[in-house]
């Protein structure tokens, strides 16, 4: 009995050993006779592959599906086939490690164009294509163009109009008028600006980066130049003077409690919910369609006031579409990015659904939600200016700095000294840049 | 069997129940939110659902092509036990019946893959099957498996090994078997137990590893199940009662995996991890 | 060595796919921790020891160091007391034996993903199950921002590893004492020992093979730490709950130094091989004495 048993089991693995093998090669024949039957339809299907961020329910699989559709049917032998990362890999380690397993896809969203532009795994936009844009100039790398930068966030101030009325306070035009309203809004036991410590790109969006392009404002606007080329370090004025101001955020309690357990979207909850009068955050807020994004109060903006005043409000627009150095189809890849602007129904759709700005030569607008209309109300008559640490090209910092600098406000946070943190970021900075 | 009388029987129950809520915790609250909409999630969300609501887990089928990734998920934990338990078995008994200098030096080899931390190996791994044609394949996902889980599979076999007698081995000489014959009819048999165990850590991780498959077969055929879950829990929008639920679906067959076989699993551990 | 022919068959298969995917890129880690590799592939080259002599240097990798042992450490130490004690109530127990087994060991079964998700939803300072049960019952001041506040997030996140393993752990001492006669206890009661003396001098050695593969296991596992930490707090606050293997991933992928990631990876590598080794030799001198 037991010998037929243990016969049945030897030869039941046996079987499906080889049977596994046998799918193994059957993948691969599969694959293999799918390559040739590629190569044959060279002149009808070619497929590119396109990375894109899918973020829930507005930028989700059907919507890029419709945009893949449109473009295979203008073009008949060209399949977009869409990619996403929902590992818990960042953007930046997912494009990496398909880069070294050569599966880098074509058509990519690019976030450090500078970074990947240097190490060869972009290719050169050319100029019928960069001219597309309203400023076919803005982010090149040594005078080539790596990506083509597809929108433009607005960063600042979102602030509850019902607590401002309640409060008596108005729209801060200077630093000082600024952090009154904070005192006053705290002085009523609310929360004066939301941030997230534990998604720390929130404390650089929220706190860091609109600080530093204040004081730049104020003070010397070719800071972030001038610490990309290493003629300025951390510990000088602009970037010193803007962890200062951070660090008495924090002193001043204006983050309220709990902060660097907070995520991202409970810093987005305290804001909505009303338990934060002031969240510094971006357009992009507009295009999320989340209902607990949904504010039942008045959404006002302003942009970061400097000392002197309002100098200017931040943008950041280094984010856009890039192809693969390695992609086997050049220019079909070319095509569907020039298809990405080109078509404005398109075009418009990705704005809409980030809430961003336009950046083609015809600017593009649609009808945006209440934060876009705060956003187009409180950056009336004020002139645009560069968020620090997004750069390009000239203004680019070094790799990985950001990174680090987040984890340094957190250490800010939970009380280190200003100072030794800025010696280790410049320490890190000469590190990282050579 | 020991019994400890002087915890006194009735205490036991006790303390076991106070440790099982404690554990139980975490399950509680994946559990309840799961049937509960976004809003009650947010405003209450220690209480038991007002209404069992199925809606979440009902979304989470609904965005999922669940079909083909669930076939996928199961193909590759299913190859790969197979895989492993082939390998490791016949290797283990190399390593186990030989005493050698030879198969020392090759299982402190094994033994070695257990020290680094793999996700530090992955740009050189993924560049050496690039190099070997095998990138975003199948072969290679398994190729890769063998070479992770081969430590700790070869680590319980041989450990295991040492309960079944060598004279079986003798006897079944002598009765004209080969070696081959040797192993498959007298020997492996008698590693259930220790074939139960690997099963269900090998399953386990299987199937629950989303990072590996989605890097090295890459992101069109790499999609397993708790990948595609995992996707709810994306960076900007955690719909926590979407995620629990996701979770919950994700995790259950390994759970009742191990609740069904975990006597084999424990005995299978008591025979010869420990006993060796 | 003829006679060797068919084992040597046996273990072919797995030592050469193993070799191939296993200690191949070992090596390709060792030899790129000698470059300046930037993860690109684009342009680099040999350094020879620079990386290691820079690693010696780095405050950020001491520090990591520091952390994982604090980690391995105290979760070790805490599992194998806390699976020892859950094993012994176990095995104790007349009823729903297998339910509780299940319970204890369910976490185990759960992704990374799954245990980081549902702790840092507990761990949440404002409307976490810990801080909720604290404020209904009136302990305001024991409400803590568990994974914010730097003092305690790494013990925090040692509770989630102890939460998580346990499980195994018990099932191994379970295994054990199944396997200890109740005849050796029920002698030394009649020789008069009591409990402690029971515990200490009669169970506590028996269990020692158990230990052994715990402790290694535990501990070898416990220097790897990686998953959890990302999904919780992402090696923060700070560096607060970076541990080697998080700081290596950093440097590798972040940082974009593949080459310094390496070498800190055989560093890591050789201080896993040799404490392993130490321990392996001293439990199991210490199963033989006894």
């Amino acid at each position: 009995m037991k010998k037929k048993w243990t016969l049945l089991l030897a030869s039941t693995m046996l079987l499906s050993m080889l049977a596994a093998c046998g799918s193994g090669t059957n993948e691969q024949s599969k694959e293999n006779s799918q390559e040739t039957e590629d190569t044959k339809k060279t002149e009808e299907t070619m497929e590119i592959k396109w990375f894109r961020q899918e973020v829930g329910s507005t930028r989700n699989k059907e919507f890029y599906k419709k945009i893949e559709d449109k473009f295979h049917e203008l073009h008949p032998n060209i399949k977009v086939v869409g990619v996403a990362n929902s590992s818990n890999l960042t953007v930046s380690e997912f494009l990496k490690t398909s880069l070294a397993s050569g599966d880098m896809p074509d058509v990519v969203t690019m976030q450090s164009a500078d970074e990947f532009g240097k190490a060869n795994a972009l290719l050169e936009i050319p100029d019928h294509i960069a001219n597309l844009l309203a400023d076919p100039e803005f982010g090149r790398t040594g005078g080539k163009l790596y990506t083509m930068p597809y929108k433009t966030d607005v960063i600042g101030v979102f602030y509850n109009k019902k607590v401002f009325a309640d409060l008596d306070l108005s729209v801060p035009k200077t630093w000082a008028e600024f952090t009154d309203a904070a005192n006053k809004i705290k002085e009523a036991k609310l929360t004066p600006l939301s941030t997230s410590g534990k998604d720390s790109w929130v404390l650089g969006m929220g706190g860091l980066w609109p600080l530093v392009g204040a004081e730049a404002l104020n003070n010397n606007t070719d800071y972030p130049k001038q610490r990309a080329s290493d003629e300025l370090t951390f510990q000088d004025d602009v970037f010193k003077s803007a962890l200062n101001k951070f660090k008495d955020w924090n002193q001043n309690g204006y983050f309220g409690k709990g902060v660097l357990g907070m995520n991202y979207q409970q810093a987005t909850e305290q804001f909505t919910s009303g338990k934060a009068a002031m969240y510094i955050m971006g357009s992009w807020i507009a295009g999320s369609d989340l209902p607990n994004l949904k504010p039942d109060f008045e959404v006002g903006f302003f942009p970061l006031p400097s000392d002197k005043g309002v100098l200017g409000y931040m943008t950041k627009g280094t984010e856009g579409w890039s192809v693969s150095a390695t992609s086997e189809h050049k220019e079909e890849a070319l095509e569907f990015v020039k298809f990405l602007f080109e078509d404005k129904e398109v075009y418009t759709s990705l704005l809409q659904a980030e809430g961003a700005f336009s950046t083609t030569k015809e600017p593009v607008t649609y009808e945006m939600n209440e934060y876009g209309q705060a956003i187009m109300q409180g950056i009336e008559g004020i002139q645009p200016y560069p968020l620090p640490g997004f750069g390009l090209g000239e203004t680019a910092w070094a790799p990985g700095i950001d990174s680090y600098l987040f984890k340094i406000l957190q250490n800010i946070i939970a009380g280190a000294d200003v100072n030794k943190e800025i010696e280790a970021a410049d320490q890190e900075w000469s590190r990282l840049a050579n | 069997m020991v019994r400890l009388t002087w915890i006194r029987n009735y205490a036991s129950e006790w303390i076991m129940a106070a440790i099982a809520l404690f554990f139980a915790i975490p399950a509680y609250i994946a559990v309840t939110n799961s049937f509960k909409t976004a809003k009650e999630t947010a405003d209450s969300p220690y209480s038991l659902p007002s209404n069992f609501s199925f809606d979440n887990y009902i979304g989470v089928f609904q965005t999922i092509d669940m079909w083909n990734i669930f076939k996928n998920s199961v193909l590759i934990t299913v190859t790969i036990l197979l895989i492993m338990i082939l390998l490791s078995s016949m290797a283990a008994y190399t390593l186990q019946r030989i005493t050698n200098k030879w198969t020392s030096v090759v299982y402190l080899l094994f033994m070695a893959g257990m020290m680094i931390p793999p996700q530090t190996l992955y740009i050189p791994i993924v560049k050496l099957l690039k190099a070997m044609g095998l990138a975003q394949s199948f072969p290679g996902l398994f190729l890769f498996y063998i070479g992770l889980y081969m430590p700790f599979c070869i680590f319980l076999y041989t450990g295991f090994m040492k309960s079944v007698p060598r004279e079986l081995d003798e006897s079944a000489k002598i009765d004209g078997c080969g070696a081959f014959a040797t192993f498959w009819r007298i020997v492996f048999p008698l590693l259930q137990p220790c074939t139960v165990t690997v099963i269900i850590f090998v399953a386990m991780w299987t199937w629950n590893d989303f990072v590996n498959p989605f890097i090295i077969l890459g992101s069109q055929k790499g999609e397993t199940i708790t990948l595609a879950f995992y996707g709810f829990i994306s960076q900007y929008n955690t719909s926590w009662n979407h995620a629990f639920a996701g979770m919950i679906v994700t995790s259950l067959p390994a759970i009742v995996l191990f609740a069904v076989m975990q006597k084999q699993f424990i005995s299978g551990i008591a025979s010869g991890a420990v006993k060796g | 060595m003829k006679k060797n022919l068919p084992y040597i068959a046996f273990a072919a298969p797995a030592l050469i796919v193993y070799v191939i995917f296993a200690i191949v890129p070992i090596f390709l880690s060792l030899l790129l921790s000698f470059t300046n590799f930037d993860g690109f592939g684009a342009n680099y080259k040999f350094i020879g020891f620079q990386n290691y002599a820079t690693a010696l240097h780095d405050d950020r990798f001491f520090y990591s160091i520091q952390v994982t042992l604090l980690i391995t450490v105290v979760s070790c130490f805490l599992i194998n007391l806390f699976a020892l004690l859950f094993a012994i109530v176990l095995n104790n127990l007349r009823k729903l034996k297998g339910f509780y087994r299940t319970i204890i060991f369910y976490p185990q079964v759960l992704s990374f993903v799954v245990v980081g998700f549902i702790w840092t939803y507990i761990y949440n300072y404002n409307d976490g199950a810990i801080n909720f049960i604290f404020g209904k019952l009136g302990l305001e001041s024991w409400m803590q921002d568990w994974l914010g506040d730097s003092g305690i997030v790494v013990f925090s996140v040692t509770l989630v590893i102890i939460w998580q393993s346990v499980g195994f752990y018990t099932v191994i001492y379970l295994a054990n004492l199944q396997t200890v006669p109740g005849e050796v206890l029920e002698a030394a009661t009649i020789d008069g020992a009591n409990r402690f003396q029971k515990f200490k001098n009669v169970l506590f050695p028996l269990m020692s093979p158990a230990f052994t593969i715990n402790w290694i296991l535990c501990f070898i596992s416990g220097l790897k730490t990686y998953d959890v930490v990302k999904v919780m707090t992402d090696g923060g606050p700070g560096f607060k709950t970076e541990t080697i293997a998080f700081n290596i991933i950093s440097q590798a992928f972040v940082a974009n130094k593949q080459g310094y990631g390496s070498a800190l990876a055989m560093l890591l590598f050789v201080f896993v091989a040799i404490v392993s080794v130490i321990q392996v030799v001293y439990l199991r001198k210490r199963e033989v004495e006894l």
